[in-house]
Order: C-alpha cells, then sequence, then structure tokens
C-alpha cells in the first residue's frame, strides 16, 4: 500500500512539475509565465518532503517560491512589461521536429526508468548518517549541515565565486549607461 | 669534426641570411649561403676519408660512425636521440647533397643576380636562405640514424620545397604549384608516419641500428620476419603492411604513380631549385629510404614486387608524356620523374647497389641538365618554350657541350654514366629469381624506356642547341652565361662523364678499382633473399657474364641509336617549325613519319591527356568532392538556436539509443 | 556503503588545508585586486595598471602551482576529499594559465576608450576571466562529479558574460545569448546524467563511482544498470558540449566568431582544456570499467568531430571562423588520446603504462593546441587592432570625429593577401602557427599528434588513426591558404592595406598614424605573438621537459582512481 501512495504523490507532484514548466515557455505574458515557475517550485518543494528531506522543502518554498519570484514579479511589473510578448510564428518545420524529438528523448528516458527491477523500495527508507553517536535522519538541518560543512566544504565555498561571476555579469550587461 | 657540424653550417647560413640578408647588398648572402654548404662538403669530405681510412667492414662489424649531438626524448618506452649514422650509403648521399649543393649555390649567385620575377632583389636573401635550410634539413634526412629524425628531415625538406617553388609568389602558377606539392607530398608523408609507428609498434625502437644489448629496428629483421608478421604486431602480413606505407612515403617525395603529378608542376620554382631539390637530393630521399630500409623490404618480397611494377609502369609513362612536351623544364622533369621509376626498378629488385648507383650519377647529369637550361632560360630572359629555340650551339658553347654530354649521358649512351648505372639496373631486375616472369617482362619494358630516354633526350639537345635559330629577336640577344655559372656547369658534365667508370659491372678482365662503388657500397644491404653471396660464388658468375655482356651491348645501342633518331626528330620538328613540309621528301623521313612518329606521338599525346584530365583530374575532383561535402555541411549551420538545440537533441537521443537502450 | 565516521572540528580545520588551495585562492584575491582597483580608479592611465596586476596574480598562481607539484594533497579528509592538487590537475592549472596570460595580454584593445564602451568596465573584464580560470581549475582538480558540475558552471557563466563583453556589436551579444542558452539546456543533460548517476552509484566521488561500477556495475543488483548507462550518456553529452564535440558543436563557429576576439581565443583554450580534463577523470577514470560500453560511441564521436570540424573549416572564408572550426577538429585528435587510454586499460591485463602515455600525449597536445592556438587568434587580435586604427585615423582625417565601428565584420582569409610584404614578421609567426596547427614537424603540433596517434596505434585502433591521418591531410588545405594568401600579391591599391605600409609589429609610433597606435596594447600582443612563437618553435627542445611533466602528470590521475578489481 505504502508504495501505492508514494508512487501517487511522486506522479502527481511530477505532474505538478512538468506542466506549469511547460506553461512558463509556452506562455506568452510574463506575469503569468512567473506565476506558473511558482507553482513548479511548490511541486519540487512536494518532492523533497515526499523524500523525506523537510528542510529543503521549506528552503525551496521560503527561498525559490517566495523570495525569488516575488524579486522576478517586482521586477516585471517595475518594467510594466506585463502585456504579452509577440510570439514567434515562422517555425516551419521546428515546432514538429522539437515534438518528436522530445518525445523520443522522454519515451526513451521513461523507458529506462521503468525498466528497472524493484522502483520505489530502496527510497522508502533514507539512509541513515550517525553523528556524535546519535543517529540522524537523513534529511534533517543535522545531516545537510554535516554534509555540506564536512565533505562538501569545498563545494560550498566554491559556490561563492559562482555568486560573485554572476552579479559582475549582470552588472556588466545589464547597466544602461557605464 | 663532429658530424652535426655539417647540418649546423648550412643552419647557420640560414639563420644570418634569414635575419640579416635584407640588410647585406646582393650578391653577399649568395657567397654567405655558397661557403656555409661549401665548409659542410669539406667536413663531410674529412669524415668520409675518415670512414674509408677505417674501412674493415666485415658482416660482424659494419663500418659505421654513430654520434649522438643530444637525446631528444626519453619518455617511458620511447628513447629518440638526436644522433647521426656515417656508413657508407649516408656518406654517398652526404657527399652528394653538399658537393652538388655546393655547386648549385654557387650557380645560384650568378642565375639570381638580376631576377625579374623580382628587380628589387628583396627577396635574395630569402632565397638563399631558404636553399640553406633545405640543406641542412636534407643533410638530417640522410644522417639521422633513427626513422623519427629522418622523418623530421623528410618533412622539412618538404617544408623548404614549398617555399621554394612558390618563391616567386607574385606568379599564380608558383603559388597554386607549390601548394599542389606541399598537399601531395603530405599524402606521401602520413603514409610514410603510419608506417614508421607501425615499426615502432612492432619492435618497440625506431633507430636503424641497435647497441650492445639493444637491437634496432633493421636488426636481424630477415631471419625473425615470420615472427615480426604473426607475433608482434598480431597481424598476418605485418612487415607486407609497413613496407607498403613506407612505400606511399617514398611514393609521394619521389614522384611515383599516382603521387607524381607535383613535380611537374614544381618546375614552376627557380631553375637552380629544380636542379637541386627536384632532380639531385630531395626526389631521391624516397628511394634512400627504401635503401636504408633494405632489410624490410627484403622481408617482404611482395611489396618488391608492386615497388618494381611501379617503378617501371612510372618510367614508362613519364618517358613518354616527356616526348610530347615542348616546354624544356617540363622534358626534364618528366625525365626525372622517369629516371626515378627506374631506381624503383632497382629497390624492387633488390638491387640496392645500383638503384643508389642511379641516384649517384643521375644527381650530376641531370642537375647538369637542369642548370644548363637554366643557363638557355637565363640567355633568352625566361623563354621555356623548346619551339623558339634552335642554333644555341654556337652562341653558347659551354652550355652547348656540358648539356651535350650530360644529355649523353642520361640517354645512356656508351660509355658515359648513365649507360652504366641505368644497365646495371636492367642487369638487376633481369637476374630476380622470384616472381622471374613478371620480372623479365618489366626488364623489357625497362629496356624500352631506357630508348625512350634517349629518344626524348636527344630531341630536346637537337630542339634546343641544333639546326638554325627559330625566333631571331630572341637568338639575337642570347649570350652565354658569366663563369659563376659555367664553372659548376663543367664539374657537372665531368662527372656526368667519369662516376660511371665507379660501377663498372662484374666481367671478367675489369680491373676491381672499376668496381669501387659496389665493394664500398653492399655490405651496407642485407643480401638478397634466397640468393648467395653472387660474386663469389663462380657458376652463377659463369652463368651471368653472357647476359651481361648482352645487356651492355644492347643497352649502348640502344643509347646511342635512341639518341640519333631523338636528334633527328628534333631537327626535323624544329625545321618544321620555321619551314613546314620542307624535310618531307626524304623517304627515311617519310617513314619514320609513318610508324615511329604517328603511333609515338598519339600514344604520348594520349598519355599526356590522361595526365593532365585523369589523374590531375581525379586529385582535383577530390578536392571538389570534399569541398561539396562541406558547402553541404555549412547548411546545417543555420545561426538559430533553435535549430542548434534541435541538433543537440537528435544527437542525445542517438547518444542514449546507442549507449543505454540495449 | 561504509557509514560516515563524524570528525572533531580540529580533525576537520587540518584536513582543510587552505595552502592545498593556493592557485585558486591567489587567482580569486587578485581577481578581486582588479575588480575593486577597477571601480576605485577611473583614471584611464591608472586603468593601464589592470592587465599588469591580473599578470601578476596569473605569476603568483603558477608560482603557486609549482609549489604544490610532486606533493599530491588533498582538500579534506584524505580518504573523502572531493578536492585535490595531484600532478594531473597541477598540469592542467599551467594550461588554463597559459590560455589566461596569453589573453590578458591580448586583451589591450579595450584599454582604448575608441574600442566602445566597454573600457570602463575593463576591471570587470580581467576579472571574470580570472573567475573564470578558476572555475576551469575546478574542475581539473574536482574528485567528485559535483566539483566538476561546480566548476563548468563557474567557468561557462564567466564565459557567457564575457563573450557579450562587446555590447555594442550585435554579433557579440547574440554569442552570448546563444552560449547562455545552449550551455543551459547542455547543463541540464549533465546535472540529470550527475543525479542518476549518483542514484545509480550512490556517490559522486570518481574514486567510488570506478569502485562501484567495477564491481557491480550499481551499488544494488536491485537497481538496474540501465539508469547507470543512462547517467553516463547523459554525462557524455553533457560534457561534449562543452568540449564542442559533433554532433554538439554547432554553437561554436557562432560563439567564436561573435564574441570578441580575445575572449575567442581564451575560450577555445581554456574551456575546451578543462572539458578534457572533465572527460579523462570520467571516462577512462572513473567509467574505465565499462568502457566497452562507451568506447565504440565515443570513437564514432571522434571520427565525426574530427571529419566535420575540418572538412567544413575549407569552405570558410572568415579566419576568426575557420579557426572555430579548427579547434572543433582538434577536439577530435585530443578524443583519440582519450579512447586510447581507455583501450589500453582494457587490455588484459591493464596496461597502464600505455595508458598513462595515451594521457599525456593528451596533456601534452592541450600544452601545444594553447600555445598555437592562441598565437593564431593573437595575430588576428592584431590585425583587427590594425585595421580599427586604420579605419578610426581615416574616419578623423575625413569627419574630425572619432566614431568609427570598425569591428563588425571579421578579417576575410583573401583580406591577408600580401600580408608578408607589409608585415614580414606577423605574417612569419601567423605561418608558424598555421603550420603547427597542420602538425608539420618541427613544431609542437607535431610532436602533439605524433604522442597521440602513437598510443591510438600502439592500442590498435588503426582505423581511427587513419582517418585521423586522413583528416590531417584535409586540414594542411585550409591552414596553407591564409599561407598561400599571406605570400602572395597584394591585391591591388582598391582594396583598403589590413596594415598600413609603416607596420606596426615592434615598430609602433613612427608619423601621424603611428601616433595614433595607443603602444601599450599593440606592444603587449606583439609580446604575446613572439612568445606563443618562439614557444611553439622551442617545442622541439622543449618537449623533452614538458613531455616528462604530462607523463608525471597522469601517473598520478591514473593512480589515484582506477581500483579495479
Amino acid at each position: 500500500m505504502a508504495g501505492i501512495s508514494v508512487t501517487l504523490i511522486c506522479g502527481g507532484a511530477a505532474f505538478v512539475i512538468m506542466d506549469p514548466s511547460l506553461m512558463v515557455v509556452v506562455i506568452c505574458h510574463p506575469v503569468h509565465s512567473a506565476l506558473y515557475l511558482v507553482l513548479a517550485f511548490l511541486g519540487v518543494a512536494v518532492l523533497f518532503l515526499q523524500l523525506q528531506a523537510p528542510f529543503l522543502a521549506a528552503v525551496q518554498v521560503i527561498v525559490y517560491a517566495g523570495a525569488i519570484m516575488v524579486l522576478f514579479l517586482f521586477v516585471i511589473m517595475l518594467l510594466g512589461e506585463d502585456k504579452p510578448l509577440p510570439g514567434e510564428s515562422r517555425l516551419g518545420l521546428q515546432l514538429p521536429l522539437a515534438v518528436v524529438f522530445s518525445l523520443v528523448l522522454a519515451a526513451q528516458i521513461g523507458y529506462l526508468l521503468i525498466r528497472q527491477p524493484s522502483r520505489g523500495a530502496s527510497v522508502a527508507a533514507g539512509p541513515v548518517t550517525v553523528i556524535g553517536g546519535e543517529e540522524v535522519a537523513f534529511g534533517s538541518v543535522k545531516a545537510l549541515g554535516n554534509t555540506l560543512f564536512t565533505q562538501y566544504l569545498f563545494v560550498f565555498e566554491a559556490t561563492s565565486v559562482v555568486l560573485l561571476i554572476a552579479m559582475i555579469g549582470v552588472v556588466v550587461l545589464a547597466k544602461k549607461r557605464l | 669534426m663532429p658530424l652535426y657540424l655539417i647540418v649546423l653550417l648550412p643552419l647557420l647560413g640560414f639563420v644570418v641570411n634569414g635575419l640579416f640578408g635584407a640588410k647585406i647588398k646582393k650578391p653577399l648572402p649568395g657567397v654567405i649561403a655558397s661557403l656555409a654548404v661549401g665548409a659542410a662538403f669539406v667536413v663531410a669530405l674529412l669524415r668520409v676519408l675518415g670512414l674509408s681510412a677505417g674501412n674493415s667492414a666485415t658482416a660482424d662489424e659494419p663500418n659505421r660512425i654513430v654520434e649522438t649531438a643530444y637525446t631528444w626524448m626519453n619518455v617511458g618506452s620511447l628513447r629518440v636521440d638526436v644522433s647521426f649514422l656515417l656508413d657508407p650509403l649516408s656518406a654517398i648521399m652526404i657527399l652528394v647533397i653538399t658537393g652538388i649543393g655546393f655547386l648549385i649555390h654557387l650557380y645560384s649567385v650568378g642565375y639570381m643576380q638580376d631576377d625579374h620575377n623580382d628587380p628589387e632583389g628583396r627577396l635574395y636573401a630569402r632565397y638563399f636562405a631558404w636553399l640553406n635550410l633545405f640543406i641542412a634539413f636534407m643533410s638530417v634526412l640522410v644522417l639521422a640514424d633513427n626513422y623519427l629524425l629522418m622523418f623530421v628531415g623528410w618533412e622539412g625538406v618538404g617544408l623548404c620545397s614549398y617555399f621554394l617553388i612558390g618563391y616567386w609568389f607574385k606568379r599564380e602558377d608558383a603559388a597554386e604549384a607549390s601548394k599542389k606539392a606541399f598537399i601531395v607530398n603530405r599524402i606521401g608523408d602520413f603514409g610514410f608516419l603510419l608506417g614508421i609507428m607501425l615499426l615502432f609498434t612492432a619492435t618497440g625502437t625506431l633507430r636503424y641500428f641497435g647497441t650492445g644489448d639493444s637491437p634496432g629496428a633493421l636488426d636481424g629483421m630477415a631471419q625473425n620476419a615470420q615472427n615480426f608478421n604473426a607475433g608482434t604486431l598480431g597481424m598476418m602480413g605485418g612487415i607486407t603492411l609497413i613496407t607498403l606505407l613506407l612505400f606511399v612515403g617514398a611514393c609521394g617525395k619521389s614522384a611515383q604513380i599516382p603521387l607524381y603529378t607535383w613535380l611537374p608542376d614544381a618546375m614552376a620554382g627557380p631553375t637552380p631549385v629544380s636542379a637541386l631539390i627536384h632532380a639531385a637530393t630531395m626526389v631521391t630521399a624516397g628511394v634512400y629510404m627504401c635503401a636504408r630500409s633494405s632489410a624490410l623490404f627484403e622481408a617482404a618480397p611482395d611489396t618488391k614486387l608492386i615497388i618494381c611494377i611501379i617503378g617501371a609502369l612510372t618510367a614508362l609513362f613519364a618517358g613518354l608524356t616527356a616526348l610530347a612536351h615542348n616546354d624544356i623544364k617540363k622534358v626534364l622533369a618528366y625525365s626525372t620523374v622517369s629516371q626515378l621509376g627506374f631506381m624503383f626498378m632497382g629497390i624492387g629488385a633488390g638491387a640496392y647497389v645500383a638503384a643508389i648507383f642511379h641516384v649517384f650519377t643521375h644527381a650530376f647529369f641531370k642537375a647538369c641538365l637542369f642548370l644548363g637550361a637554366g643557363s638557355v632560360i637565363h640567355a633568352l630572359h625566361g623563354e621555356q618554350d623548346m619551339r623558339k629555340m634552335g642554333g644555341l650551339a654556337a652562341k653558347m658553347k659551354a652550355t652547348n657541350i656540358t648539356f651535350l654530354l650530360s644529355g649523353l649521358a642520361l640517354a645512356g649512351a656508351a660509355p658515359l654514366a648513365g649507360f652504366f648505372s641505368k644497365d646495371e639496373i636492367i642487369a638487376e631486375v633481369w637476374k630476380v629469381q622470384a616472381f622471374a616472369p613478371i620480372y623479365q617482362i618489366i626488364g623489357v619494358v625497362a629496356l624500352v624506356t631506357a630508348f625512350i630516354t634517349a629518344l626524348y633526350t636527344g630531341r630536346q639537345y637537337a630542339q634546343v642547341f641544333g639546326g638554325k635559330p627559330r625566333d631571331e629577336h630572341l637568338h639575337e640577344h642570347a649570350h652565354e652565361s658569366p663563369p659563376v655559372m659555367t664553372i659548376p656547369l663543367w664539374i657537372l658534365a665531368a662527372g656526368a662523364v667519369v662516376t660511371g667508370f665507379f660501377g663498372v659491372p662484374h666481367i671478367p678482365g675489369v680491373p676491381e678499382q672499376l668496381h669501387a662503388f659496389s665493394n664500398w657500397l653492399s655490405p651496407v644491404f642485407v643480401e638478397r633473399a634466397g640468393e648467395a653471396h653472387a660474386s663469389a660464388d663462380a657458376a652463377v658468375h659463369g652463368a651471368e657474364h653472357p647476359v651481361n655482356w648482352a645487356l651492355l651491348f644492347l643497352g649502348g645501342a640502344i643509347g646511342w641509336a635512341g639518341w640519333f633518331l631523338g636528334r633527328a626528330m628534333g631537327l626535323r620538328d624544329g625545321a618544321r617549325a620555321v619551314l613546314p613540309g620542307s624535310t618531307s621528301r626524304l623517304s627515311l623521313d617519310a617513314l619514320y613519319n609513318a610508324t615511329v612518329v604517328r603511333f609515338g606521338f598519339a600514344l604520348s599525346a594520349a598519355l599526356r591527356w590522361i595526365d593532365e584530365k585523369i589523374v590531375d583530374g581525379f586529385v582535383n575532383g577530390v578536392g571538389v568532392f570534399v569541398g561539396q561535402v562541406s558547402a553541404a555541411l555549412r547548411l546545417t549551420q543555420t545561426s538559430f538556436v533553435r535549430n542548434y538545440a534541435l541538433g543537440m537533441a537528435l544527437g542525445a537521443a542517438i547518444i542514449i539509443a546507442l549507449l543505454a537502450v540495449r | 556503503m561504509t557509514p560516515q565516521q563524524p570528525l572533531t572540528l580540529e580533525q576537520l580545520t587540518q584536513a582543510h588545508n587552505l595552502a592545498v588551495l593556493a592557485p585558486e585562492l591567489s587567482l580569486t584575491l587578485f581577481a578581486l585586486a582588479v575588480l575593486l582597483a577597477g571601480a576605485f580608479f577611473p583614471d584611464a592611465a591608472q586603468r593601464r595598471l589592470l592587465p599588469l596586476l591580473a599578470l601578476c596574480g596569473v605569476a603568483v598562481a603558477a608560482a603557486g602551482t609549482a609549489a604544490l607539484w610532486n606533493k599530491n594533497q588533498v582538500f579534506g579528509p584524505p580518504d573523502s576529499a572531493v578536492y585535490v592538487a595531484d600532478n594531473f590537475a597541477l598540469f592542467f592549472k599551467w594550461i588554463f594559465l597559459i590560455g589566461l596570460g596569453v589573453a590578458i595580454l591580448i586583451s589591450g584593445r579595450f584599454l582604448d576608450p575608441r574600442s566602445g564602451d566597454s573600457h570602463t568596465v575593463i576591471g570587470e573584464y580581467y576579472g571574470l576571466m580570472m573567475l573564470s580560470t578558476v572555475g576551469m581549475m575546478f574542475v581539473s582538480g574536482g574528485r567528485d562529479l559535483l566539483v566538476m558540475f561546480l566548476g563548468i558552471e563557474t567557468l561557462s557563466i564567466a564565459l557567457y558574460v564575457l563573450a557579450g563583453f562587446a555590447r555594442r556589436r550585435l554579433m557579440s551579444n547574440e554569442a552570448a545569448l546563444k552560449y547562455f542558452l545552449l550551455g543551459a539546456f547542455a547543463s541540464g543533460f549533465l546535472l540529470y546524467g550527475i543525479a542518476l548517476v549518483y542514484y545509480a552509484v550512490g556517490s559522486t566521488a570518481f574514486p567510488q563511482i570506478a569502485e562501484v561500477v567495477a564491481g557491480g556495475p550499481t551499488r544494488s543488483p536491485q537497481i538496474s544498470p540501465t539508469i547507470l548507462y543512462l547517467g553516463l550518456a547523459l554525462l557524455v553529452i553533457g560534457l561534449s558540449f562543452k568540449a564542442a564535440l559533433v554532433p554538439f558543436h554547432q554553437w561554436t563557429p557562432d560563439v567564436y566568431e561573435g564574441a570578441p576576439t580575445p575572449v575567442t581565443a581564451f575560450m577555445a583554450v581554456g574551456a575546451k582544456a578543462a572539458a578534457f580534463a572533465a572527460l579523462l577523470r570520467v571516462l577512462p577514470g572513473a567509467f574505465g570499467a565499462v568502457s566497452a560500453l562507451w568506447h565504440p560511441i565515443l570513437l564514432a564521436i571522434a571520427v565525426l568531430t574530427m571529419s566535420v570540424g575540418n572538412i567544413v573549416a575549407i569552405t570558410q572564408d572568415s579566419l576568426k571562423r575557420m579557426l572555430a572550426y579548427s579547434s572543433v577538429a582538434h577536439a577530435g585528435y585530443l578524443l583519440m588520446g582519450v579512447l586510447a587510454a581507455a583501450s589500453a586499460n582494457r587490455q588484459i591485463p591493464p596496461q597502464s603504462d600505455a595508458a598513462q602515455n595515451a594521457t599525456a600525449g593528451v596533456m601534452f597536445y592541450l600544452v601545444a593546441y594553447a600555445l598555437m592556438n592562441m598565437g593564431a587568434f593573437a595575430i588576428l587580435v592584431y590585425l583587427e587592432n590594425a585595421r580599427a586604427n586604420n579605419a578610426v585615423a581615416s574616419e578623423i582625417a575625413r569627419t574630425g570625429s572619432d566614431s568609427a565601428d570598425s569591428e563588425d565584420a571579421n578579417i576575410r582569409v583573401d583580406e591577408l593577401n600580401g600580408l608578408a610584404w607589409r608585415e614580414p614578421l606577423a605574417a612569419a609567426a601567423m605561418t608558424v602557427f598555421l603550420l603547427s596547427l597542420a602538425g608539420i614537424p618541427p613544431t609542437a603540433g607535431f610532436f602533439g599528434k605524433l604522442y597521440i596517434f602513437r598510443e591510438a596505434m600502439g592500442q590498435g585502433l588503426l582505423g581511427l588513426v587513419l582517418v585521423g591521418v586522413l583528416n590531417t591531410v584535409i586540414s594542411v588545405y585550409y591552414y596553407l591558404r591564409p599561407v598561400v594568401a599571406m605570400y602572395s600579391q597584394p591585391s591591388g591599391a582598391a582594396d583598403a592595406p589590413l596594415v598600413s605600409s609603416e607596420g606596426a609589429l615592434g615598430a609602433a609610433g613612427t608619423g601621424a598614424a603611428g601616433a595614433l597606435r595607443a603602444t601599450s596594447f599593440s606592444l603587449s600582443v606583439t609580446l604575446a605573438i613572439v612568445l606563443c612563437a618562439v614557444a611553439v618553435i622551442a617545442m622541439v627542445v622543449l618537449q623533452a621537459v614538458v613531455f616528462p611533466w604530462a607523463h608525471e602528470a597522469s601517473a598520478i590521475q591514473a593512480s589515484s582512481q582506477v581500483t579495479r578489481l
């Protein structure tokens, strides 16, 4: 029974991610696009929850769906671009081919994922980490912090370089008058 | 004196002329370059004399000197030294290169003095710089003691050849010809490189000869060819593959079918360059390489047969084509291709001494012919069409006599140099025992080709020097070249006369000194497979010499007969150019017209057509094809991001399908 | 999976020895200094010192890399460290620093106020280049898929911005956007691949992956190997995009052509080297045990990459675009070395010596490629600068105002006609670079090809070598085209000469036209050209030093990863 409910939740969350994601791209109205993105983020948060990572789920909602998307919406509103963007009409063969290739890719990946013998079984119980003699659940803040600041300390710190580059890049590319 | 001086001196000349040449006044760069090569020649001569003084060569202790200048790379299993090898084979090559190179440098000083393609003389120093660099690389090629170093020299001379063919780069044909030469050579070079790498894979070394307990690539090859084939390389016929690849390299450099098309075009370069690079030295590098690898070729009889057939075809084909050309340098170029075919016949017959002997004599008389042609072109202010020449004998005495002597040598007229060397090759082809019928057919082809050679040489001489002048204006201004040009001509012509006597065939009664060449050289090469010491074996010896005598007479007769027939042709063609039909009254001429000329000219014209349309067409066609594929692929470059993303998705789908979906 | 042992704070501090990060840290610090200096010193004269400061950073980072050589240290607990400073990584760091150093030298035109508004963000320009190099270093030192991914993102995001740095040129904007969109697409593949591999193996660290893949190939029999293979396929796709392998190469010509030329040079060398560092770590390293699976596919990719790159390069008229396709083709040759390394490891018993030689061959080729490619692009920058100056000079002469935007069109091959007359040294240097790219001895490019072809041949990849050889012959054709053009007659006086007859190389600043040339940047470009040309030629001798280094570096790489059953 547990297996079925896991599959259902997973499938539902996946649908909640995929459908809005598609809409973000397809829809021509920037504000609607942004709102669909919020929906997609929420779907991801559900997936995190289902994977027993409540902290990440919370971060996903607060930081991404909350802070970042609100910022996005502010920017869009401030720019006054809340009217539909002109759509590209002359796509020619591109559209059917794109649909075909995407379907082929999706079919391949889906086929490969389904082919595995016992799906869902190994994710039912997350691995347990032992910290200071005490067992800690996989998705907890403690376990996450432990991983982030011991094994992946380097990655954590190195991310700052990426963020710095992104900031500089935005300034260089976007500032009107230098 | 260390061997590397021979390489270093011309290199020094290159550096001096390359850096400061533009600032030096005119004849000086030429003098510097000549001195550099002259000094290299002196060093080479001293070292070779030293080598021959210590000549106590036996099979166990070969007569060779190896000097390591520098350890080039030493990584894992690969160790390559910059080390130079002097043995009888490289001794002959280095003497020819530096000696004839020096003479041609000297000649160039006069020839390039007033270059009408370069009136300001801005290129003068550059010319000598490249020429010096060429000598340096060529010395590396022949003195190298391993294949990789040889390859560096090999590519280096190709590069110098590229720049020297395109020396008059304002001329469209020169730029095109240089590019063609370079690209065609690259095809050969990569065959060569593949061969070298396979050889390394099979033997684990690139040195020719081992030292101490580490054997070289060529040591003991004849004995363990079998396990070489099956064991080390993991494929049957490994040695055949290696030798064939090496021969592909030789084909490119030495202009054999199908990679010969670049050499006639290369005549767009200055004439001394044609003499040095495209007649005497660089184009014989392929022959040298095959002779150097004799141990490998002896273990691959199939390859030898192929080489012999290709050599014979090239010789015949190029000889016939030479008959149909009227450009004084083109005739000589095709003649060079043809003579190189003779050398490869020698290689294919396992007669390495004879092949190298022909390289040696050919260097003299062909260089002399080219320089003589250069002298004529110089005198006629750049005119190269033989139909406009004629009657120059009186005006240019020195050029006339030297051209005559070396022409006779090329024709194989007894007893000049070409007679002995060419005859030796033909005799050796006759004697091969494996695949004997095929080799005998090749021998007949060789005799026919020898006749054709005499024919076009005689024709050329008669057209240029004989008869009456056909272009009075040109003839009036003709003058003999300065001594700096004629002295090299005399020396080379003397060589064309006497060098043959170093290699008189082994016939009873001939004094031992007249076999100096083969006595000096034969210890270098592996015995021909399945043949005991031929010279020592009395029975073989006895059976051999009637054939030798017969060939000797036949060869001599063919040479002279062809020469005179060709001379008659040339005179008649020349006369007809002025007075059409005037000579057709002679009955002999009518007969000759009806038979030889009709057939011969039809054939050679057809061959010329094949050469220009089909072979060239094929080479060009490949280029056009690649260009069209390129243009088609360019269409996929739409510059739309979405299309690129589509391409990526398609590629991803294919990769996933191949890698994971199974 | 062994349960993780907790570490005390003290142990952690000791394990994370910052000295291991000396090259990355010093380069980052200097990048910050350059950024701040650019912000606080608006004066043009003071800005001229920024490239000097950046070069100091390069020197310090190079020294730091040298100090770590042969120490084989790791950042973090020895058995679970995700970041290492083994010789493999250090060798690659040198390659990146060569690329960065030369790129800084040839970027001088951004200092010129006439080159648009970008001179005011000059600090950001150099800073981004240095930070991008830091990202490349992350890739080379990462012993974990996450570090690799982070490094690739770091270098890519900086490159997206740099490609669009010439903001007034449409082509540059277009290049940036294209690179960003397609790069993001490729990153998606890469990340998905990493996730799947993590699921199948239970770790993202290369040693663990190698161990599990050799034994399993997944961590439990319940997990189908197809998941792992799918992950591997996605990884291959993502990395292929970064290395510009066919069929993921289509962005290359457009982006290379549109980006400012110094950025193109930096991108062509640094990003490609980083991608190959990742490929070497991932394919023969972590996934060496299943090489039977990916080997034929990468073989096909190598053949396609060489052939498409070379064949399409033939019909290019723009010099920059031709070099772009040429760099695609070179990726194919490099891949040949990767394949040879994998084949050697696959032999029974594994020929670790041959694998090491092949890896070293790839690394040596990258050094040669860096030098000759940087040199060729430096010549391109030199010619562009000269043309821009001429255009500006004529513009001022005509209208008295300075508004020439002359960087729009790229230099065509036939514009080189007769360059040897006006600029003998530049033409000679270009000839050296092109001959080296074509692999003519005795240049650096020849030795690169020699080492790689030899190893591929030794592994019996005869067909692949044949294709490579054929391609080299094809490539000679288009590499010779500029040479022939340079050494042929100038095409009449009607064409505006690319470089005026005074000749700027080495003799800047004579006469009225000379005065317009900002000497500081033309000197630095000349310096870059001379350095590269000398290095390409001197490789005849230097390779006896460099190849053993590469050999040593690849030894560490081979032993630190492949612990196979």
